[in-house]
């Protein structure tokens, strides 16, 4: 996929179509008409681009390609723990394709866990660049702001690269009428194992039971007194007396 | 059982919840700490006198920043040439990525956020070598997972485990450990975040909500347009607060309600998509208490709540509530424990 020499992304999730083709990687069938959804949606107008996501708009209608994995992976995902044949899959997807970078969103369906950007960027042996607020392209390397606990940190690799997004990086659009009606003809082709030349590895994680969290006592105190101090001072006993200070 | 303990700092600041993952990992056998960096002998000094039965660091320019990479690779030759049973990190974005690229490289699997560990000998789980208990759909429900692979890699939520007591009479010499130094990512910048919290690992969090705005007694000065005046009276509000966690020892929280209006930065947010945080104290503030912030504190061992409304939901979470205005207890309670606390 071509990128072009520059070009710079502040907002808007979707405008990074303006890279030039796009291509979804999508787990479930639900996943596909949702997002397709989304791409035939409203225009780019007030999406931060201008002519870039212009281009983005005519690309998408007319090449947009939607890969959903095969029935298999709809069943991985709902025991929501095996992620690694997941990644697998992914992997052997990417590489199908081609591209010269993959944006994930910062825990992509993976049960919450978090791992599925860096464990892709492994098996590609290709850079992570997580958690980007912001993305900028030229010359054949990436640049993004990454979005730390500790701050914000600058990071640069060459392309092909892996990168997360963090919610901040842009606004998603929403589907107008016609984008939806344009979705429910769209044909969404499927790759099964053997088109993607892979077979499933074994599970490594297993989920074993599910369990509700212990009951927390809820049965309240309300603290009162004849002014506030009164019952400040009645409240701070209170706390102190817990002894977890 | 044989465990190594990823410590994980940044530019030297140790995260906590590493020596709790010490302290997990000396429970249930031999604990190696791993400390990875350039400069790092006071991290590997404290590995001892928090218990690492050894130290194994990689000290090497080349380590200066984290890059996941390098890491993952040091790492991973580490773990072959050790044998662990388990490896433990403490949970924080780098290790997420840390530990699922050494997955990969080691061919086993990752358990995140874990909240209890046990040594498997149950029947159940004949394969895997501990069995990992974690909250999942924003704690509504958890799970117990095993994994079959060895090592097992796991990352402990920060405040789930007991945090082992510092001994500074021991003292050991860190193993160095060879480097795989090849980057395929170039730091080039890094700003610190104007407010830095932690509230993962605070073990008492006061949180305003939009109530910090409500104050009717303060005037703001002449000029303000509607939408400034309410953010000025909201930073007197979160001055208030933040007064109380001073005198606490604690960091401030939020709403979403106080982080959507502007309040104060997303990085306070407490709730569904903020932090789920586990203090020893929780104080709400003008918080109401909808369910978006309730999943995000109800793990709370002690939670106060201080409202207006006594109908508002939070006072079902909370084990000492106070139906009154904000601006006149919270002053009034830092006071409190300003004279008890001796501050």
């Amino acid at each position: 996929v071509p990128v072009p020499s520059a070009f710079s992304l502040e907002e808007g999730g979707f405008v990074l179509a303006a890279l030039g083709t796009i291509y979804l990687i999508l787990r479930t069938k639900a996943a596909g008409v949702f997002a397709s959804k989304l791409f035939n949606g409203k225009g780019s107008d007030g999406h931060g681009a201008g002519q870039a996501s212009v281009e983005f708009w005519k690309i998408t209608n007319r090449e947009i390609m939607e890969k959903v994995m095969d029935s298999h992976e709809r069943d991985a995902v709902k025991r929501h723990v095996d992620l690694r044949e997941a990644q697998e899959r992914t992997t052997a997807a990417i590489e199908k394709i081609g591209a010269d970078m993959v944006i994930f969103g910062r825990q992509t369906l993976d049960n919450g866990a978090g791992i599925t950007p860096a464990q892709t960027a492994r098996l590609l042996g290709w850079p992570m660049l997580g958690l980007a607020g912001q993305i900028r392209v030229q010359d054949g390397s990436v640049t993004v702001d990454r979005v730390i606990e500790e701050g914000r940190q600058t990071v640069t690799a060459k392309l092909p690269a892996v990168l997360s997004v963090v919610q901040s990086i842009g606004e998603p659009r929403y589907p107008s009428f016609m984008g939806i009606r344009k979705a429910s003809k769209a044909n969404i082709p499927a790759w099964s194992l053997a088109d993607l030349g892979t077979s499933v590895p074994e599970p490594v994680v297993r989920r074993t039971e599910l369990m509700n969290p212990p009951v927390q006592e809820t049965s309240i105190e309300i603290i009162t007194g004849e002014t506030p101090a009164d019952i400040a001072d009645k409240l701070a006993d209170k706390i102190l007396a817990e002894k977890i200070l | 059982m044989k465990t190594l303990v990823y410590i994980d700092h940044f530019k030297g600041e140790i995260q906590p919840a590493s020596w709790e993952a010490l302290g997990l990992a000396k429970s249930l056998g031999t604990a190696s700490a791993v400390v990875f960096g350039s400069g790092v002998g006071a991290i590997t000094k404290a590995a001892f006198e928090y218990g690492a039965d050894e130290v194994l660091a990689a000290d090497d320019a080349a380590l200066a920043d984290f890059r996941v990479e390098p890491y993952a690779s040091t790492l991973s030759a580490l773990a072959s040439a050790q044998s662990p049973d388990l490896i433990l990190f403490p949970t924080t974005a780098r290790t997420r990525e840390l530990a699922a690229m050494t997955a990969i490289d080691l061919n086993t699997g990752v358990l995140t956020d874990i909240t209890a560990l046990e040594a498997s000998d149950d029947a159940s789980a004949p394969l895997s070598a501990v069995i990992a208990t974690r909250p999942i759909y924003e704690g509504k429900v958890l799970e117990k997972t095993v994994c079959s692979g060895k090592p097992v890699l796991a990352t402990i939520r920060g405040r789930a485990f007991p945090k082992p007591e510092a001994d500074a009479g021991k003292t050991g010499t860190a193993t160095q450990v060879e480097v795989k130094a090849e980057a395929l990512t170039n730091v080039e910048g890094y700003s610190a975040s104007e407010s830095a919290v932690n509230l993962g690992d605070a073990g008492v969090i006061v949180s305003g909500g939009r109530g910090v705005s409500n104050n009717p007694s303060l005037q703001p000065r002449a000029g303000l347009d509607e939408k400034q005046a309410e953010l000025w009276r909201a930073q007197q509000g979160f001055a208030l607060i933040t007064d109380l966690a001073n005198v606490l020892g604690g960091a401030v929280g939020a709403s979403r309600a106080a982080v959507d209006a502007g309040y104060i930065p997303y990085s306070h947010q407490v709730g569904q998509t903020g932090k789920v945080v586990t203090p020893d104290l929780y104080i709400a503030c003008g918080i109401s208490g909808a369910i978006q912030h309730l999943v995000g504190m109800r793990n709370a061992k002690l939670v106060v709540a201080i409202n207006k409304d006594s109908d508002a939901p939070i006072f079902k979470q909370a084990r000492y509530g106070v139906v009154g205005d904000l601006f006149q207890i919270v002053p009034a309670l830092t006071e409190a424990f300003r004279k008890r606390l001796g501050k």
